[in-house]
């Protein structure tokens, strides 16, 4: 064997080691020292089911608020029937697309609001959520 | 070979060392003292940050019925039937008394058994630390069918959603809401024009001395006409 490629082979081979550990040192660094579970994707299809589900995403239970009108957010049913009723008043409303937002006056203390959505289909299943909504003059 | 073989293995050792030197040593540069007070300064805001944010979280609003109280502490029983501690603080806790739009403020000491009251503070388990106290009417809000209308005693009888059998008083002064089964427009009726077999939703009075079970007063009705859903 030749004395360069000898030389050649020695610095190739020295590289390559070097720039391993490097990486290794570098990767071990990086890593948290606990490993966490990933959390499971929620996949959430868009299919008949879904449309027909009544779904509150505002206001949150049990949440204090000190604004004397709030708007409850959600989904509901296209053109199904929805009342939100609370000790106060109520709102009669017929949503004509998925998603519905309705501006709702809260009275002084707890409010207990009521929500019920009949589809517009007789044979499907009336839907109900309860939710209490605190609106007090604090902070 | 046997020269390669060997500076293979001394090339592992000294790249070995190499990176582990690499790390820097923290007596290797001196910090200056403002870098130090800038994230002193930066620690202590996000931990001041942390604690507000932790203050809030535990924030909550709980209500109930007065079950016992026991010195500065109340025992309250929440609409699923779970026992809550209430903490009053002599100096920081303070009452006060809804009626309508308006508070008003009142003694710790004036909560009695019976009474329905709402509870801020912070909550640790199933104690809330009151910051203030409110006492409060109970209420039942839900819907039914209507069974029976009875025009003697101005009574309904419902079927709740849950399958409970209720027994509803229509007082002079509850509030009777027709919905219009084409517009959804909103009347006012007499008590005539609600028929056996109409959808009801209720506001209900809970006292707490209800001598019929099951049985409250009305604070407002909205009627859906059964003829809303033939209709559908």
């Amino acid at each position: 064997m030749k004395k360069e490629v000898g030389l050649a082979i020695f610095f190739g081979v020295g590289l390559g080691l070097f720039v391993a550990f490097l990486m290794v040192f570098q990767i071990r660094k990086i890593q948290p020292t606990e490993t966490t579970a990933s959390p499971t994707p929620m996949l959430r299809v868009k299919d008949e089911s879904t449309v027909s589900t009544l779904q509150v995403d505002e206001p949150k239970p049990d949440s204090i608020t000190s604004s004397k009108t709030i708007t409850v957010k959600g989904t509901a049913e296209k053109n199904s029937l929805l009342i939100i009723q609370s000790p106060l008043t109520e709102s009669i409303v017929k949503p004509t697309k998925e998603s519905f937002s309705v501006p709702f006056d809260l009275a002084l203390g707890e409010n207990i609001l009521h929500i019920t959505m009949y589809p517009s289909t007789s044979s499907a299943r009336i839907q109900q959520k309860t939710i209490k909504v605190y609106y007090l003059d604090e902070q | 070979m046997k020269y390669f073989t060997y500076s293979l293995i001394a090339l592992t050792i000294i790249a070995q060392s190499g990176v582990h030197a690499q790390s820097p040593s923290p007596s290797a540069s001196p910090v200056p003292t403002n870098v130090v007070t800038r994230e002193v300064q930066n620690l202590k805001d996000k931990l001041a940050t942390k604690v507000a944010e932790l203050r809030k979280l535990n924030h909550k609003a709980v209500s109930g019925v007065v079950a016992s109280i026991s010195g500065k502490t109340i025992t309250l029983t929440d609409s699923s039937g779970k026992s809550l501690q209430v903490k009053i603080d002599d100096v920081l806790t303070k009452a006060f008394s809804i009626s309508g739009t308006t508070k008003k403020e009142v003694k710790p000491d004036t909560i009695e058994k019976g009474d329905y009251i709402i509870t801020t503070g912070p909550m640790v388990e199933n104690t809330v630390t009151a910051n203030t106290i409110y006492i409060d009417e109970q209420y039942i809000v839900g819907s039914g069918k209507i069974t029976e209308a009875n025009a003697t005693d101005f009574t309904l009888s419902v079927m709740s959603e849950d399958n409970e059998k209720l027994t509803i008083d229509i007082e002079n002064n509850t509030k009777r809401l027709l919905v219009d089964s084409k517009t959804l427009a909103k009347e006012t009726i007499g008590f005539t024009k609600i028929k056996v077999g109409d959808t009801v939703h209720y506001v209900l009075k809970k006292t707490g001395t209800e001598k019929i079970k099951g049985r409250y007063s009305a604070v407002r009705i909205v009627i859906i006409p059964q003829e809303y859903f033939v209709a559908q």
